[in-house]
């Protein structure tokens, strides 16, 4: 009887674990993981459905992943569940000084006019769109997915794995879904970590989501019960604690689109490692165990979904 | 010069803030027996939205009055004070199953930075069997904090508010004020059915659940009646419209109805945990009364202006009946008294009409 392992208790590695328990509901799925939600990197995220430093990941790739995410998205939404698993319906506004390519997969995808362009207040902007799309809270998706995995008899173990070897003894099948986490189990040093610091606000009257897709845009993202304000993303920046001079970065840029945010209360203000990368790993790979067995990495049988950056955006 | 408003709902405020606008320097006193929660106003959702029967002397004004609406509140939306007033931006869709016109809207159209046709898949995202919608971008102007923020701008500027009830306008001549009145704007809203003894005014009751669903950060409207409008503190969920019930308690079957037809739409609404439930009276009439009367009260002539009647509508259309209204008092002020006005007439696009008061 094959046995799976999914490394990671994160976005990623939960959603690979659901998905691999709905399709193969007779397989032993183990879910191992140092952390768990709410203390995962996507937990601070935002949670918006749109790709977002894919650096050279082929496109087709990363529009058919996230029509899928869509399709998951929807479903949901039109359940009773869709609200308490974290989805939101919601207006979004990216507007570029440059000549940004418009979004795919979202609804109703429209040029904004010159007039519409002015509200945001930078100068400089020259093209803008609006449409429909989703918000997906993983604070929420996250207790979701791991209620719904132990349900249908997955089994959970809190530890840190330190390579995948070791696992090899154990599982025929290994789903490595590590994050910036690949740097050490797996020895991948093109992952690098893209420092995002974010605040969150308390502003209960903004039902839209704004987001400059400048090098130093910034954008403001409605969450059920605050307001993410961002951000940043710096490559190979490893500090976890949030500098004043981002915080006054993000809290002027997003003042000057929505002015009226200027008195909302701060409720938090946190830094996260987002796990970049020149390309998303998504592959298989056979490899001995320590005890010379062989076993496959990475099974390209599993996804049928696939979580896209929603981290910090 | 001392000069009245009648009524602490949105048609009164907004009166009162365009009065101080217009005549900083002269006394204004606002009375109302009811105030804030007590208002019609209060309970509505504040989506700034003209029904597309809304109508005033002329299809012209009418249009005027929208405009003039849009931009005052428009003005604040851009502004810091947003959020104090109670202002905020919102989009979302309307839907029907059968009748394409309902999702039209001849004076947003023109209106609105957005206001166009959803595409196929845009269908899909509520529950149903939708054959059109429009998505739109507009407004919301909540009473619960508009309401606080136009009484503290109005004292601020000098105005004076006094908790009273009115039965009749002779009533005015018995209070104790700084100096009676030279004018009243009566902006009663439904007080007016029995203030002026207007049968044309007529009641067209609302039912409204208030619920806790901070995952729905856009409005849907379906078909008949149903909307789902999201807003700080809650979402609404809605309505009915009854013409000449005065029913004013919660209707059991009217709450079924109205939840069955809301969570049909978005699933997600059975998860909403219900704050209230809420009964309002729409102050209906066939179109609405912008006139001027004159009383005597005491002995002396007394102009009122009358400002009532806006329906479902009052929060859309308030400020562009108050500009109205008030062009409408200068007017005669300048015919009557003819005290050196400089005066730009009426339906002007201009936000002010200009009136300078010589002699007071």
């Amino acid at each position: 009887m094959v046995k799976i392992a999914v490394v990671g208790g994160g976005i990623i590695g939960l959603s690979s674990a659901c998905c691999l328990k709905r399709k193969y509901p007779k397989i032993e799925i183990t879910l191992i993981s140092e952390k768990f939600s709410p203390n995962t990197t996507g937990d601070g995220s935002a949670g918006v459905l749109m790709p977002y430093l894919l650096q050279d990941t082929p496109k087709d790739l990363v529009e058919r992943w996230s029509k899928g995410t869509l399709d998951f998205f929807l479903s949901l939404w039109k359940t009773p569940e869709g609200g308490e698993v974290g989805i939101s319906l919601i207006p979004v506004s990216i507007v570029t000084s440059n000549d940004e390519v418009p979004p795919y997969g979202v609804f109703g995808l429209h040029e904004l006019t010159p007039t519409a362009l002015q509200r945001f207040n930078i100068p400089t902007l020259r093209k803008g769109y609006s449409f429909t799309s989703f918000t997906c809270e993983p604070m929420k998706l996250l207790p979701y997915f791991l209620q719904e995995f132990t349900l249908a008899g997955g089994n959970v173990e809190e530890r840190k794995v330190m390579n995948l070897e070791s696992l090899g003894d154990n599982f025929d099948i290994v789903v490595n879904c590590t994050g910036l986490g690949a740097r050490e189990v797996v020895s991948d040093e093109s992952v690098i970590p893209i420092r995002g610091q974010v605040l969150r606000v308390e502003a209960p009257s903004v039902f839209q989501l704004i987001m400059c897709a400048d090098a130093d845009g910034r954008y403001i993202i409605p969450n059920q019960e605050s307001v993410v304000l961002g951000g940043t993303h710096q490559e190979n920046d490893w500090n976890t604690k949030s500098t004043q001079e981002d915080t006054d970065f993000i809290t002027s840029g997003c003042f000057r689109m929505l002015p009226s945010l200027k008195d909302a209360v701060v409720l938090s203000n946190w830094v996260g490692l987002r796990p970049g990368r020149p390309t998303v790993r998504l592959e298989a790979e056979i490899i001995k165990s320590t005890k010379q067995k062989t076993f496959t990495v990475n099974g390209t049988i599993i996804f049928q979904f696939f979580f896209q950056k929603f981290i910090f955006k | 010069m001392h000069i009245g408003v009648l009524g602490a709902g949105i048609v009164g405020f907004n009166t009162a803030l365009r009065i101080q606008q217009e005549f900083p320097n002269v006394q204004v006193t606002l009375i109302a027996d009811k105030f804030e929660e007590d208002t019609t106003s209060y309970g509505a959702a504040g989506i700034f939205r003209p029904g597309t029967n809304f109508l005033g002397p002329t299809p012209s004004i009418t249009e005027n009055w929208i405009k003039d609406s849009y931009n005052f509140y428009n003005e604040i939306l851009q502004s810091e004070e947003a959020h104090k007033a109670g202002i905020f931006e919102i989009s979302g869709y309307i839907l029907a199953s059968e009748h394409s016109f309902l999702t039209r809207n001849h004076f947003l159209e023109k209106l609105l930075p957005i206001y166009r046709k959803v595409s196929d898949e845009e269908l899909t995202l509520c529950v149903g069997d939708w054959k059109y919608g429009s998505y739109f971008t507009t407004m919301k102007i909540e009473s619960e904090d508009f309401l606080p923020w136009a009484r503290t701008k109005f004292e601020v500027g000098g105005g004076k508010v006094l908790c009273k009830k009115i039965e009749t306008f002779n009533d005015l001549g018995k209070f104790k004020l700084s100096a009676p009145f030279d004018v009243v704007f009566n902006c009663t809203g439904f007080g007016s059915k029995w203030l002026c003894n207007d049968t044309r005014l007529v009641p067209v009751r609302g039912q409204v659940f208030k619920v806790k669903a901070p995952w729905v950060k856009m409005f849907f409207y379906g078909d008949y009646d149903t909307y789902i409008i999201p807003g700080r503190r809650s979402v609404t969920l809605g309505g009915c419209r009854q013409l000449d019930s005065y029913n004013m308690t919660v209707s059991t079957h009217d709450s079924a109805a109205i939840w069955e037809r809301c969570t049909s739409i978005l699933p997600t609404l059975h998860k909403a945990e219900i704050l209230k439930e809420w009964v309002g009276l729409r102050p209906h009439r066939d179109t609405v009364r912008c006139e001027i009367e004159t009383f005597h009260i005491e002995n002396r002539s007394v102009k009122i202006i009358h400002q009532y009647g806006h329906g479902g509508y009052g929060v859309t259309t308030s400020p562009g009946t108050a500009k109205y209204s008030v062009e409408l008092f200068i007017e005669s002020l300048r015919r009557s008294t003819g005290c050196g006005l400089t005066f730009t007439p009426l339906d002007s696009s201009t936000s002010s009409c200009g009136a300078k008061v010589s002699k007071l």
